[in-house]
């Protein structure tokens, strides 16, 4: 699961440092928290470097009325500079500029803008503004700068952005890169259970889609776990066989196995019965995730409804 | 030998680095260290072109307070 993390880490990094994301690639095989410490040690330096002049020009920027900053800002500053001066001017004004922004300079905008230095101004941005620049973050498909924000913007804002995004995967992709991974269950609640429905079809799609979604479950509370495990259970034969075999290639049991684990009986007992995961070479990757990686507690839940072949080769008889 | 070989790019951020990149070689380290130093000067270049340019767009009455303000 940390290479996904981490290579959203790596993406963050680089766009910070204006680098290709393939030259720094081997920074993914580092854990993705050392990355991100890394990544704001170097946000801090790049804030601090040219501090005195950003300082003159957010000075000079609350001289100059309002609509005259945003026509500097789009045409002499560039998104760069805006987004480095936009925490210097205070969060009052640097709002009302930004209401006189179009959207695709705001968005480019937020590629460089730091959230955690701007949350009184991205809190402060008018909801409409809020969704059209995710709609062209969404066009993008900028994921991962959509997820730096969602610890910044109100709930208010994202569930604007959740109900003007009628696909389900787009949200998928940014909720597993958002930042504070307790706020997973938050926007999980966000969504009605016909669209969570829906967000599982369409995390079974491909390996890394479900990857990415057993990523966000492995975050959720056991509620929502459950919830998710379950609506994964409902899903046809031919497709649970799939998922298997995603978590098989990319050795996501020790992930899987708990969301498994979380839900229903009967939902436990169709997933196990399922022809995919009772091959030997899947129960003994199986056998080796309880050995290794934590999933002994699931192994134990599930225990009971596992058919009686697939106890006995986990030495659970 | 893990603080000389940090040492490059702990000396561009002015601060140890963080725990778990201990296993990056020193050609990664000087590589991260350029690309730190890189952005900085094009965060510098843009800076300073970008002054100038902004002062066109700022009223003539206002002018004299703004480039004061920028430029001292």
């Amino acid at each position: 699961m940390s290479t996904i993390a981490a290579r959203a880490e790596v993406l963050k990094l680089t766009r910070l440092l204006g680098a290709d994301e393939k030259d720094f690639a081997f920074l993914a095989e580092h854990d993705p928290l050392a990355i991100r410490a890394l990544r704001e040690q170097m946000t801090a330096q790049l804030y601090d470097d040219g501090k005195a002049l950003l300082q003159k020009v957010a000075t000079a920027t609350k001289l100059t009325p309002t609509g005259i900053s945003a026509v500097i800002a789009e045409k002499a500053l560039g998104p760069l500079l805006c987004a480095r001066v936009a925490s210097l001017v205070g969060a009052e004004k640097a709002i009302d500029i930004s209401k006189k922004l179009s959207a695709a300079f705001l968005a480019e905008t937020c590629l460089h803008l730091d959230p955690r230095r701007t949350a009184d101004i991205i809190r402060g941005t008018p909801i409409e503004q809020v969704v059209a620049v995710s709609k062209i973050l969404q066009a993008r498909k900028e994921f991962v700068t959509m997820a730096r924000f969602v610890d910044a913007l109100t709930p208010e804002a994202i569930k604007a952005v959740i109900n003007s995004t009628p696909d389900e995967e787009p949200l998928l992709r940014t909720a597993v890169f958002a930042e504070n991974p307790a706020l997973h269950n938050e926007l999980v609640s966000y969504l009605p259970k016909s669209r969570l429905k829906s967000l599982i079809a369409k995390a079974t799609v491909d390996a890394e889609l479900w990857s990415a979604a057993l990523s966000l479950m492995s975050y959720l509370n056991p509620q929502w776990k459950g919830e998710l495990g379950q609506l994964t259970s409902e899903l046809d034969d031919a497709t649970l066989a799939k998922i298997i075999g995603y978590a098989q290639a990319q050795q996501l049991w020790s992930v899987q196995l708990p969301v498994i684990a979380a839900t229903s009986v009967a939902g436990q007992k169709r997933m196990l019965a399922n022809a995919a995961i009772n091959t030997p070479k899947v129960l003994d990757a199986i056998a080796a995730a309880g050995r290794e990686n934590g999933a002994a507690a699931a192994l134990e839940t599930l225990k009971p409804q596992m058919p009686a072949a697939m106890r006995s080769h986990l030495g659970l008889a | 030998m893990a603080t000389a070989k940090t040492n490059v790019l702990a000396d561009a951020l002015g601060t140890p680095l963080p725990g778990g990149l201990e296993g990056l070689s020193k050609p990664q380290l000087e590589k991260l260290a350029a690309a730190l130093d890189s952005a900085k000067l094009k965060q510098r270049a843009a800076l300073e072109s970008s002054t100038e340019a902004a002062l066109s767009h700022v009223p003539m009455l206002l002018r004299g307070a703004v480039r004061k303000v920028l430029f001292g």
